[in-house]
């Protein structure tokens, strides 16, 4: 299968020769293998897992689409994407922080909330790719 | 005929002047380049999203979907993208004429226009003089806040126009065609039509969750791609404005520098011939 990941500032990676992608559904993390019929599903924030062989990656995703194309041709739709290289661990942690701090004094189901919420989580996302490599 | 230190002043000038323009032209060519690659950048993103939208939509109808409501538009709003500096030839008031010419159209299909939304100094300070009502005004747009600033725009009409108090957003921005040539167009925003998308190759997906449920998260993400696309595609047509209206200024100066050159050259040559022969008089007047 090949593998693209594209984002707003362009596209972000892709792969080929892909034996496996673990994407985290609207409705919980799904698997796709070669062969797949089409598919189009909503993503939301977490971790792409795409495996080769041996070799297994995991990318930050923020929200947006994986479309299982014809051709095993898989197109992840995201906000943001970051490889574990890309990610600023301190950074990261410093957002984290920031976001659980505004979270507490926010009330549930505000814009402000919803942003608080989001940032956490890619923030929490981008922390588990970096420190599980 | 003004003295020589005068014109030499003039010319000295003239040349600072010559060197103001070819610097802002060259700035302008920078950031030109900046706006434009971010303008490829997000299209491959932008593209896919739409078709995806096209072909649920289209399979999903109207109904689906609160951003494809078709109602009477009695509550128009308008995005009016405008820059924040001058020097850009046409381009402000290029803008600024459209935006007149719509708004004269809305009136005698007597369309209320409620208010208008406005990036750029120039345009809501033109717009303010004019005493019109200005909902919002963004100032400080860039390549690099354009996409924070689209989806601060793009969550404030959705939810004017999902909440009824708006019925059609319309968009009037410079579309950038190439680094010398802009356009401005007058776009609807709101609500989406789904026959206006373009549509890529066909595959009949299996949706996860529904087609309805998608669409939420896939309109406001089109929405916010629009305005994000038209904020880059202003930003580009402002440099490349500037960039044609400064090349233009740096020759005039050239061409000013080079007349007031050869003005100082007689004028001097003049001088000096006059001294020689007030000499050569004298000499002359003393051999008697």
């Amino acid at each position: 299968m090949r593998v693209e990941v594209v984002t707003v500032k362009g596209p972000a990676l892709s792969r080929n020769d892909v034996e496996m992608v673990v994407a985290p559904g609207i409705r919980g993390e799904f698997t796709v293998l070669p062969n797949h019929i089409p598919f189009l599903s909503g993503m939301r924030t977490g971790v792409l897992v795409v495996r080769r062989g041996t070799q297994r990656e995991s990318f930050a995703v923020g929200p947006g689409f994986v479309e299982v194309g014809a051709g095993d041709r898989v197109i992840v739709l995201t906000e943001a994407a970051e490889t574990p290289d890309q990610v600023d661990l301190a950074d990261a942690r410093g957002d984290l922080e920031k976001a659980d701090a505004e979270l507490k004094t926010l009330v549930e189901g505000t814009p402000e909330h919803t942003d608080a919420l989001a940032r956490k989580n890619w923030a929490l996302s981008r922390i588990e790719v970096a420190t599980k490599k | 005929m003004p003295s020589l230190k005068a014109i030499r002043n003039r010319i000295v000038s003239v040349k600072n002047t010559e060197k103001i323009t070819r610097a802002m032209k060259l700035v302008a060519a920078a950031r030109l380049r900046r706006a434009q690659e971010a303008i490829t950048a997000q299209r491959p993103y932008a593209q896919r999203i739409e078709e995806i939208i096209a072909e649920i939509a289209t399979r999903a109808g109207e109904s689906a979907h609160p951003l494809l409501a078709q109602r009477e538009p009695r509550e128009t709003q308008v995005l009016v993208l405008s820059s924040d500096r001058g020097l850009a030839g046409g381009f402000n008031s290029n803008i600024n004429r459209r935006t007149d010419r719509f708004l004269a159209d809305m009136s005698e299909q007597h369309n209320r226009v409620a208010g208008l939304q406005v990036v750029g100094r120039k345009g809501r300070d033109y717009h303010r003089r004019r005493n019109r009502e200005i909902v919002r005004e963004y100032v400080g747009v860039s390549s690099d806040t354009a996409l924070e600033r689209a989806k601060e725009i793009a969550v404030r009409v959705m939810g004017d126009f999902q909440s009824e108090k708006l019925d059609a957003v319309y968009m009037i921005y410079n579309e950038f065609k190439n680094a010398v040539s802009q356009q401005v167009v007058a776009v609807k925003l709101l609500p989406i039509d789904p026959k206006t998308l373009a549509t890529g190759g066909s595959n009949d997906f299996i949706y996860e969750p529904s087609k309805e449920e998608l669409l939420t998260h896939l309109l406001p993400l089109h929405v916010e791609m629009q305005i994000y696309r038209a904020l880059l595609e202003s930003v580009a047509s402002e440099f490349g404005a500037r960039m044609t209206a400064m090349e233009n200024a740096t020759r005039n100066a050239k061409e000013m520098i080079d007349k007031l050159q050869l003005v100082y050259n007689r004028s001097r040559q003049a001088a000096i011939t006059k001294e020689l022969l007030e000499i050569i008089g004298g000499a002359e007047a003393l051999k008697g």
